[in-house]
């Protein structure tokens, strides 16, 4: 036997078929937004995580008569060291060594070159204890009273502008999820009350007949429900090769800061929820309209 | 413990609107397990007083009570029992068309929560004795004028209601019918329900011996069995019948 149809004749309200299809836009571009925010938010504490524990401190060779002191620079990189030895929090400070080198200037340069005949600054790579509170300014002033070809490159300047970026992009993004979420409620409101008006004779015999009036804001969340999964599926389903596009595309650039916008599980559960929560909402959101345009009936 | 009267009207108005009252100064009282016709002219208010009953209006002065209670002082939340309680047959059968006869005639039982199992049962066992068991899923647009009567009583009687109101509920069925479920009412009669069915047809009114409540212009007075109100009325209603 097929299913029973419902009491109240849905097939016939038109308005009825506008709703999967706005579902479908919202949880589209819900998705889209989830997807990006949490994207930049997974690269941003990647980004921190690797950079915090961590600075830089490079040494700008020493030119004598158009050429390199390649002694005092070296006594310079000594006094930076011992420097940086001594200041409290510092779990390692290593120069980098030539290959270390090499290997990163060879993307620009290519394999042969020489080092030597380049005025690259050296560089210091310097850890930082875990939950160290290291003295920055103080550091800052000191290497350059001591060592003043040294300079201390802190990521964590930057990295706060980029946090501040990152936060500015949240807020907005959180309020296009709010608009996304106000414009379902509104057009599941007015499809459900415009619904109800086509119906008012069935409802009224329903009433008639002895219905409670959650028998009757039942059958409209259980209607609203099949409508906004269908729209919420496919709205979900136009997302998922805009993030394998941009995912590949973000893979492409190695080593850029793209590549590690990576999604990982737990941002894909939460861009499952969406769907879910659209689905939810729109079904409330019928049922809730239709015990309060009940109320004010007979 | 049935309540001595079903219905109590006392003093009981009804306009629609500005307009002028179509009910005026009605009181009356019917006792439980009695069985009533309601005659009158068209026009004289018969709909008008059994939609008081069935609680789609309520009256603009006076006082109606059902089942001992004032219905001014039903709380909302309970006029689904109340009205669980009621049968009705409508003039104009209100039928969902797009439900097969078995689910319109379910539907008291449905918004009930009774099981399905003995949904089906009872709604088929019914609709075969008023003569639609050929018609089980048939939607009301595919039936006669009859036939859909038929489903609209089955509708009505199908949770054994304590109070029945029909009105005009064999208008569109030939006599043999209609004598077929005036017997289903005196049955359910029987049992205890409180039976009032309004009617312009003179020859069941001979059929059976019923006490009438009879509209004249919105006033109200009571005959018992044999009486009946003027000549004039009976001689148009014989023609009719
Ligand atoms: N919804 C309404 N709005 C305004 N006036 C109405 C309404 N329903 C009925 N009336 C008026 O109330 C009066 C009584 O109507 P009612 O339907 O109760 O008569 P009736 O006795 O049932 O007639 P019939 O035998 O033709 O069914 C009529 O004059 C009618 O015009
Ligand atoms: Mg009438």
């Amino acid at each position: 036997m097929f299913k029973r149809p419902s009491d109240i004749p849905f097939a016939r309200d038109t308005s009825a078929w506008f709703l999967p299809w706005m579902v479908m836009l919202m949880v589209f571009f819900a998705g889209l937004t989830t997807a990006g925010t949490l994207s930049l938010n997974s690269m941003l504490s990647r980004w921190s995580r690797s950079i915090s524990g961590s600075l830089t401190v490079q040494v700008i060779p020493i030119e004598e008569d158009g050429r390199i002191n390649k002694r005092k620079t070296q006594q310079e990189m000594e006094d930076v060291l011992d420097i940086l030895r001594k200041t409290a929090g510092i779990a390692s400070a290593k120069a980098l060594t030539d290959s270390q080198m090499k290997n990163l200037l060879k993307p620009w340069l290519g394999e042969s070159f020489l080092l030597e005949d380049l005025p690259m600054p050296h560089l210091i790579d310097v850890q930082l204890l875990p939950d160290a509170e290291v003295d920055l300014e103080m550091l800052r002033t000191l290497l350059a009273q001591k060592t003043p070809n040294a300079s201390l490159d802190v990521h964590k300047l930057w990295l706060g502008k980029l946090i501040k970026l990152v936060r500015t992009l949240d807020f907005l993004a959180s309020a296009l999820l709010s608009m996304v979420i106000v414009t379902t409620s509104v057009i599941v409101i007015y499809v459900t009350c415009s619904s109800l008006a086509v119906h008012k004779p069935v409802i009224e015999l329903l009433h008639q007949t002895g219905a409670h009036d959650g028998y009757i804001s039942k059958q409209y969340a259980q209607r609203t429900a099949l409508l906004a999964s269908v729209g919420a599926i496919v709205g979900f389903l136009g997302v998922l090769p805009i993030i394998y596009l941009l995912s590949s595309v973000a893979s492409e650039v190695q080593g850029g800061l793209l590549s590690e916008a990576r999604f990982d599980a737990a941002s894909w559960g939460l861009l499952c929820l969406v769907p879910v929560l659209a689905v939810v909402l729109s079904t409330l959101t019928a049922y809730w309209t239709v015990q309060k345009t009940l109320r004010r009936m007979l | 413990m049935a309540e001595p009267y079903v219905i109590e009207f006392d003093n009981v108005g009804l306009r629609y609107g500005q307009g002028t009252e179509v009910l005026k100064d009605v009181s009356f009282a019917l006792p439980a397990g009695s069985f009533h016709f309601l005659t009158g002219e068209s026009g004289a208010g018969k709909t008008s007083l059994l939609s008081l009953l069935y609680l789609a209006r309520s009256p603009t002065r006076g006082s109606v009570k059902l089942f001992g209670k004032a219905v001014q002082s039903i709380a909302r939340d309970d006029l689904p029992e109340v009205r669980r309680k009621i049968g009705v047959v409508f003039q104009d059968f209100r039928l969902l068309d797009h439900l097969s006869a078995i689910d319109n005639a379910a539907l008291p039982l449905r918004v009930a929560g009774y099981p399905e199992a003995e949904i089906q049962k009872r709604v088929t066992e019914l609709l075969m004795w008023v003569g639609l068991g050929a018609h089980l899923n048939a939607r009301p647009p595919t039936l006669s004028g009859g036939q859909k009567q038929s489903v609209a009583i089955a509708r009505a009687v199908i949770n054994r209601p304590q109070l029945l109101l029909a009105d005009e509920p064999t208008g569109n069925m030939d006599d043999k019918s209609a004598a077929r479920l005036m017997r289903l009412f005196v049955e359910l009669n029987k049992r205890g329900t409180t039976v009032v069915i309004a009617t312009h047809n003179e020859g069941l009114i001979r059929t059976f011996p019923y006490p009438r409540i009879h509209l004249v212009n919105g006033r109200l007075s009571i005959y018992p069995v044999g009486y009946s109100p003027d000549q004039a009325y009976l001689k148009t209603e014989a023609d009719y019948v």
